[in-house]
């Protein structure tokens, strides 16, 4: 096991454990929590195939009568005359299932939803507040069960054996005892079918029709034949099962790295108490902050509903940042977002991303010290903060000099916040460029009296423009190392109403050259 | 040409109102002298706004810092600059005036621009001495409510020198709101109005502005354009005469070295509407008659 973590930490303890809940009826039993009724007649969800409907999944009672996922409708209505249809919705129920893994976020912060049917939750270190491995999953399957939903568990160390387990094991829930050690795992997963490996159909087909249709006589060929004749995929997922290979489980939502949190006896629902929570949670949060000596780039505060719904808001900071008062008020400006429905139980304020922030000297009057300019530059970071919330923190821009000769390049895009800004050269003062900037340039008709002179009139959107002047030509080129790109003569002109405007003519290979308005000048 | 001298005036203490009395030999003269100079302060009061004066940002032409109450655009309000690229152009002077006293690029007041497009042009701003690296941009503002707010937190913010935003109409209970948030501070307040969606004559965009100005581009050779009346402000094309024999000339002698503009104050608390025909060199003023 070279590339598991515990092994190289030298710790005893497995550092994952993997809980799969597979939900067999879900896209039934997810519409029968809006359709009570029925769940108790045979129930289908049906998608149109080719001329025909077919039958998509069943519940419970449909799958007992005989109905079952494949089957045309016709087919269906021949054995059960009163099914009930539905049109299936796999989005609905893709979003359902996401939903439905962060509620399982209560169980432990890292979990995601697998396929279209399964839920995988990493309790390792969560176990204790539940009360033990047992505990948790039988809370699990309870609360699963007040949903109106029927699961089937297992828990192992990889995911893979977790997920086999809960859909192929013998008895519900399935156990892989921690620390069994591939060893321990391909013991239990022997009997299994290869399906279980979580193998396309096509695949798993392939190697039973070769009799290899139990885990067990697969991990017992030698893995190089395997990948010559049935690819490298058997392989890696028998690995992966086994904990030989790397299978990662990607969490909803980045782990946060401090959190506060607070719950509630009696729920909660207006602004006024969301705002006291808040207050005191950022108290909370600050100080956690403080002590670690790091500031937050990024905060998420998650309302937890009684009804099982959430809302959050998200709000990013310019720089790390762990006094409170700034962060009150970016907080302040999203409070409204936040939907309390029924009331609120429960309030849990992260800062999903932090970054180290060093102490900084103040004086007497809690100022800090140093030179005027840098309590404005706080006030002014606290400004853009409230801009980037509102607005989106794309929108703000320091334009700063760009070695280009394109005028669109020429611009890039400094730090916002000054306060190491280099002190870069500026763009060169000499030279007439436009306050406005067409992007992209306009084409337009330009009259010339010569083939290469300057223009004598141009029509923009239907108008005439008789130019007194035009100034140039500023022959400006691409870098060498881009896409060649025709060059182009640049001229300021003056129409007779005195508009001045950049024009350019660029160079056609072969064909007629064209012109194009690119700025406008004051 | 000269300037003004100070850019930014500090504000004035108002006079206790005890002073009107003295004790000397000649005092109901004195007292007389005192109470009509207070008079006048209260009248000017209620011109300039019924606050009281606050420190001014000199334009930087004499002729129309004269014309002006205070010598200067009042800071700590929000005055309207209508137009299109020429007005751009007089905002980036303005701003520029802002900076004028501080060294270096680290130190001074923030600039910000708020914008609707993304066409503003960092590089062009340097002729008229808005350098690299001074200015904050924010755009692509399509709302005019989030134009509004971010105008509005820009102006409470006291790091912030000068705000442009490119406004469409205002409503009177939202220009009292930006007015009522630069009020005391040292912040200079520029609604830009561009384009077609100002009325034509008055140009009453931010309904309560402090002043408004209207910049357009006037052709550069036309002498022939005279301040007329400052009750007509209605800018005209230029002669047809003129325009001939300019066209007479060969026309690909180069440009002149800068664009001509009309900068007409149409609206001024506590000053009478003036324009001028001017020239901003890359460094000064130049006005003509």
């Amino acid at each position: 096991m070279a590339s598991d973590p515990a092994a190289s930490s030298g710790r005893e303890a497995p550092t994952r454990r993997i809980v799969a809940a597979w939900l067999p009826w879900w896209p039934t039993e997810r519409l029968g929590r809006e359709l009570p009724e029925a769940l108790s007649h045979p129930f289908v969800t049906v998608a149109e195939g080719r001329d025909r409907l077919i039958i998509e999944a069943c519940s419970p009672v449909a799958a007992r009568a005989g109905l079952g996922p494949g089957m045309t409708l016709a087919d269906g209505r021949a054995i059960v005359p009163e099914v009930v249809v539905r049109p299936a919705d796999p989005a609905a129920d893709a979003l359902a299932l996401e939903r439905l893994a962060r509620w399982a976020g209560r169980f432990t912060p890292r979990v995601m939803p697998d396929g279209t049917d399964t839920i995988l939750l990493d309790i390792a270190g969560c176990t204790r507040l539940f009360g033990g491995e047992e505990a948790l999953m039988a809370s699990l399957r309870s609360a699963l069960r007040d949903f109106g939903l029927t699961a089937r568990l297992a828990v192992a160390d990889t995911p893979g054996a977790a997920w086999a387990l809960a859909r192929y094991g013998p008895e519900d829930p399935g156990v892989v005892p921690a620390g069994a050690g591939p060893s321990g795992i391909g013991r239990a997963l022997a009997r299994l079918p290869v399906a279980a490996l979580r193998l396309a159909a096509e695949t798993a087909g392939e190697l039973a029709s070769f009799g290899l249709d139990r885990i067990g006589r697969l991990a017992a060929m030698a893995p190089a034949q395997l990948t010559r004749r049935f690819g490298p995929e058997p392989v890696r997922r028998l690995e992966q099962a086994l904990g030989l290979a790397a299978d990662s489980i990607a969490s909803l939502s980045p782990l946060p790295r401090r959190t506060a949190h607070r719950a509630f006896a009696d729920p909660i629902s207006t602004v006024a108490d969301i705002r006291a929570a808040v207050d005191g949670l950022l108290d909370d949060l600050c100080l956690a902050l403080h002590r670690a000596g790091e500031g937050a780039r990024r905060l998420h505060l998650l309302c937890r509903r009684v009804d099982g719904a959430h809302s959050a808001v998200t709000v990013g900071t310019s720089r790390p940042l762990r006094r409170k008062r700034p962060l009150g008020v970016l907080f302040e400006e999203k409070l409204e977002q936040i939907r309390p429905g029924f009331g609120i139980d429960e309030i849990v304020l992260s800062a999903e991303v932090v970054e180290t922030l060093s102490e900084t000297q103040t004086d007497w009057l809690g100022k800090v010290a140093g030179e005027r300019h840098a309590e404005d530059e706080e006030v002014l970071a606290d400004l853009l903060d409230r801009l980037g919330n509102r607005l989106g923190f794309g929108r703000i821009e320091r334009p700063a000099p760009r070695q280009s000769w394109m005028p669109e390049r020429g611009v890039g895009r400094g730090r916002v916040l000054r306060t190491d800004a280099p002190r870069a050269p500026g763009w060169p003062p000499g030279r007439r460029r436009p306050l406005r900037l067409l992007s992209p340039p306009e084409s337009i008709e330009a009259v010339t009296p010569v083939a290469d002179g300057p223009p004598l009139a141009f029509r923009r959107r239907g108008r005439l423009h008789r130019l007194r002047t035009a100034e140039g030509p500023e022959r400006l080129e691409c870098e060498w190392w881009r896409e060649e790109a025709p060059s182009r003569d640049y001229y300021l002109a003056e129409d007779e109403a005195g508009g001045r405007y950049w024009l350019y003519r660029e160079e056609g290979r072969g064909a007629a050259s064209r012109w194009f308005l690119h700025g406008l000048f004051a | 040409m000269s300037t003004v001298p100070q850019t930014r005036s500090r504000p004035q203490p108002r006079r206790a109102p005890e002073a009107v009395h003295t004790w000397r030999a000649d005092g109901t003269r004195q007292r007389r002298r005192t109470v009509a100079e207070s008079l006048r302060r209260t009248i000017r009061g209620v011109e300039e706004g019924g606050s009281s004066p606050g420190p001014h940002l000199a334009v930087g032409a004499a002729e129309i810092d004269r014309a002006l109450p205070g010598g200067g655009l009042r800071l700590g309000c929000v005055h309207e600059v209508v137009g299109d690229e020429a007005a751009t152009g007089f905002c980036a002077v303005l701003l520029a005036r802002c900076l004028r006293g501080t060294q270096d690029n680290r130190s001074g007041p923030a600039l910000l621009w708020l914008s609707r497009g993304s066409d503003l042009y960092a590089p062009g701003l340097v002729r008229y001495g808005v350098g690299a690296g001074r200015l904050l941009v924010v755009s692509g503002l399509k709302r005019d409510e989030d134009v509004h707010w971010a105008m509005e937190e820009a102006l409470r913010c006291p790091a912030v020198g000068a705000v442009v935003a490119e406004t469409g109409r205002v409503g009177l209970a939202a220009s009292r709101r930006l007015m009522l948030a630069a009020e005391g501070k040292e912040v200079l307040g520029l609604a830009l109005s561009r384009g077609s969606c100002v009325g034509r004559r008055h140009g009453a965009g931010v309904r309560s502005a402090f002043s408004r100005w209207r910049v357009t581009a006037v052709q550069a050779g036309n002498r022939a354009r005279q301040p007329r009346s400052p009750w007509e402000v209605c800018p005209r094309a230029p002669s047809g005469r003129t325009g001939r024999r300019e066209e007479a000339a060969p026309p690909h002698r180069s440009a002149d070295s800068s664009a001509r503009w009309l900068v007409q104050l149409l609206h001024c608390r506590g000053g009478r509407p003036a324009e001028w025909l001017a020239r901003w060199t890359g460094d000064d003023w130049r006005l003509s008659e």
